[in-house]
């Protein structure tokens, strides 16, 4: 099988997953997650692993650049000031819910199980929970552009998605240093320091070639070229961002929010890519089911169980008593925290990062597979919820299920 | 330099140096292929190997896009309007192309004669892509510049089987071996044939299936599926991609009825592809073969253009087409480019001494054909008054 032909089956296939899923309510994302699953290495092995795992890393790039980059796009300065206080408190408490009732189940029950002291699995505990606070920008975003959903709820859930992901970072930098301390490491200072360099290069990558972006697209006049531009500004914070080991997801969603403040006609760079990035979309996802190990799912046992369940708990329980404290409509209160389970590559690259920490030695293995088989099912059953969330708050203006 | 930042960098810098050359008034392709000089792996080395290496794959996928696009001009009705113009010229640019640039290598330079049939044989190919590219900058329309996508298109099977023919006769020239040539003829046929086949049986599928496809983003996705579909499926069954596509896009055309909205879903979103694909077809484009360029080099680039003209010209006039256009046409053939390189190619791995000497002339003469071809392309369409504004 070559290449064209891996990623038409991929196109295909995906579409017609995703208009499977339509007709059985699902959400989108899920159809092509689940095709994904189907063609990947683990059911039928339809598409060689070498084209999965390194010819079309380009695509996803793109395609993740492309999801950050809207996100940002979608974060208007007046809107957030509207929401301001609510989407604080969320963001902050839906964070830390997920992260304390990880780390606090995680080490009390892994004691019991695993049978070592409670010293040994406090750091592991405490890197697993900042682990858990990340959510996935990209299948949510998906979700609501599938719906075409507008309102507070929406608002506030693309803020704290897109903030969260900060976050997520940062706490994981802290957990992971305060670990590697607990466990005789040196170099911890080393650890905060990275992921504070992480998040602040990020950011400033992102506004330089935004102001950048913004002096170009005065030059710019017909969609194609507002298409080109967009994109080349997409891929060049991306590359940029990984070149100095920085996040490409916050650099563009820097990049999307100093666009999305700027001019009226500027928009326009956010639009066009709306017209290009389905296919993208299309092949992201089921490429992301293809990543998605099913296998794992039998190997984690009772610690992967109560990962995924106290991650969830924390999450609606931090969203709700978030929209507690900031007075948001209950809707709101009640549905937010169901659209924030998804979870992908933050997730997945943090655990990588932590499986490469000498201090994690023992656990890295078992780690990786408790995150990914997280990672297996909240990919699956986050879309759905979160349309459903959508739907329930009355924030749909098509409805996922009209057929 | 990872992948996406050399992609970003292509995109920005490319964009640029298009805004630029339209001060000078020179077509965009133009300005993509000299980016992709500039930055390409013999200068500036801003385009990393890895995309360098897929360069392939992704220019056969372009290639697909851009037949579709030109498939959709073969609607019946367009057919019947044009469809005697498009079959004469082409088959007069190809046959007067291949006979003129043989007959000159051999009465003027005394070349071997199988030497002589082996170039004429690939003085035909056109490039479709730059084509299209020049008629979407300038927005031109009118009747020449249908029947020149028409002939770039169709000329491609014309080509193919002459190629073909010539290729045997050159072997049993060179070799003597008593191979039926016939055989090799029907191998041709039969990739032209399977060509047809593929792109029919794939456009009938896709309308039949197409009543799902509802929304814009769906119907892109299902359009871009089924163009690779094609891609590869004629890869996978050594047909012509060009083709394949081609009759595809034509047979979606006639059979759906509201076929036109899947063209102009493709059509939104394939700029970027297409300069990719002319910063690529730059940077792949060797320099150093302009050097070695012989009297025999010489011979082929200038005796080709005139066969092209004076074939096109032919043709126009037993169809009787308009002045403009049996005048103007054959200034629209000049380009050339990646068929025409995969032809030389393939006559390496048949004649490898005689090949060597044919595949570094093609090499040369596409670097000028493809920068300077789509400049003629715009001169054509201008003189016909075919482009409203520049």
């Amino acid at each position: 099988m070559n290449l064209v032909f891996a990623i038409a089956v991929l196109l295909l296939i995906g579409y017609f997953g995703g208009r499977l899923a339509r007709r059985i309510r699902l959400p989108e994302v899920t159809g092509y997650l689940l095709m994904g699953i189907l063609i990947g290495p683990s059911c039928l092995s339809l598409i060689p692993e070498p084209i999965l795992e390194e010819e079309l890393d380009p695509v996803v790039d793109i395609a993740l650049g492309i999801i950050a980059f809207s996100i940002g796009g979608s974060l208007s300065l007046p809107q957030i000031k509207r929401f301001g206080k609510s989407i604080t408190w969320i963001t902050f408490l839906q964070s830390l819910g997920a992260f304390l009732l990880v780390t606090i189940s995680v080490s009390l029950i892994a004691p019991l199980i695993l049978h070592l002291p409670f010293s040994t699995i406090f750091p592991f505990a405490l890197v697993l929970g900042a682990i858990a606070s990340a959510t996935a920008p990209a299948a949510t975003v998906a979700v609501i552009n599938e719906l075409k959903a507008r309102g507070p709820l929406t608002t506030t859930l693309l803020a704290v998605v897109a903030l969260d992901d900060a976050l997520a970072i940062g706490l994981f930098g802290i957990s992971n240093s305060i670990a590697s301390t607990l466990m005789g490491e040196v170099r911890a200072y080393k650890i905060i320091l990275t992921s504070f360099i992480e998040i602040v290069g990020s950011l400033g990558l992102g506004v330089c070639l935004g102001f950048l972006l913004r002096f170009i697209s005065k030059y710019l006049r017909t969609d194609h070229g507002f298409l080109i531009v967009s994109l080349g500004m997409v891929c060049l914070t991306s590359g940029t961002a990984m070149i100095f080991k920085l996040s490409p997801l916050l650099a563009n969603m820097v990049l999307g929010f100093v666009i999305v403040n700027g001019r009226k006609k500027d928009l326009r760079l956010i639009t066009v890519l709306d017209s290009f990035s389905p296919p993208l979309y299309a092949i992201f996802f089921a490429l992301a089911g293809t990543y998605l190990r099913v296998k794992t799912l039998s190997l984690v046992g009772l610690l992967g169980v109560v990962f995924i369940f106290t991650r969830v708990l924390g999450k609606v329980g931090g969203a709700w008593l978030g929209g507690c404290f900031s007075k948001v409509s209950p809707k709101v209160k009640t549905y937010l925290g169901f659209a924030l389970i998804p979870q992908a590559g933050v997730a997945v690259g943090l655990v990588l990062i932590a499986h490469e920490n000498p201090a994690f030695k023992i656990y890295g293995d078992m780690m990786i597979n408790i995150v990914l088989a997280s990672v297996a099912i909240n990919e699956i059953v986050g879309p759905p919820l979160a349309s459903l969330a959508i739907r329930k708050a009355g924030e749909a203006t098509i409805a996922g299920d009209s057929e | 330099m990872n992948t996406i930042l050399s992609l970003g960098l292509i995109f920005l810098i490319a964009f640029l140096a298009a805004k630029l050359i339209h001060l000078v008034r020179l077509p965009m392709v133009t300005a993509y292929l000299i980016v992709g000089i500039l930055i390409g792996p013999q200068v500036g080395n801003l385009i990393t190997t890895r995309i360098l290496g897929a360069s392939g794959l992704f220019s056969e996928f372009v290639l697909g896009v851009i037949a579709f696009v030109i498939g959709e001009n073969f609607s019946f009705a367009q057919f019947r309007r044009l469809g005697k113009s498009v079959l004469w010229i082409s088959v007069g640019e190809v046959l007067v192309s291949w006979g003129l640039v043989s007959l000159g290598l051999r009465l003027l330079l005394g070349q071997p004669l199988y030497l002589c049939l082996l170039f004429g044989a690939i003085a035909p190919a056109t490039a479709p892509a730059a084509t299209i590219m020049v008629i979407r900058e300038y927005k031109s329309k009118g009747i020449l510049t249908d029947t020149l996508l028409g002939v770039v298109a169709v000329d491609d099977a014309w080509g193919l089987i002459l190629f073909a023919i010539s290729l045997a006769v050159a072997k049993e020239l060179y070799y003597v071996t008593h191979l039926l040539p016939l055989k090799v003829v029907g191998f041709a046929l039969l990739k032209v044939l399977g060509s047809f086949v593929i792109g029919g049986v794939l456009g009938w599928i896709f309308t039949l299936l197409s009543r799902f496809a509802r929304h814009r983003e769906e119907a892109l996705i299902y359009t871009l599926g089924f163009l690779l579909l094609g891609v590869g499926l004629s890869k996978l069954a050594d047909a012509s991609v060009l083709l394949t596509n081609m009759f595809f896009g034509a047979t979606v055309v006639n059979l759906h009825p509201r076929g036109r909205r899947f063209f102009n879903v493709i059509k939104d979103v394939d700029t970027p592809l297409y300069l990719l694909f002319f910063v690529l077809a730059g940077a792949s484009l060797k320099l150093g073969a302009l050097k070695e360029l012989s009297v025999v080099g010489l011979a082929y680039f200038f005796t080709r253009p005139l066969g092209e003209w004076l074939g096109a010209w032919l043709g126009a006039s037993v169809a009787k087409s308009t002045k403009l256009v049996k005048r103007y046409l054959g200034f629209g053939l000049i380009p050339q480019a990646g068929v025409a390189l995969g032809m030389a190619v393939y006559v390496k791995a048949a004649f490898p001494e005689a090949g060597a000497i044919i595949l570094s002339v093609i090499i040369g003469t596409t670097v000028i054909y493809e920068i300077v071809g789509p400049i003629f392309t715009k001169f054509a369409l201008q003189q016909a008054g075919e482009i409203k504004r520049t």
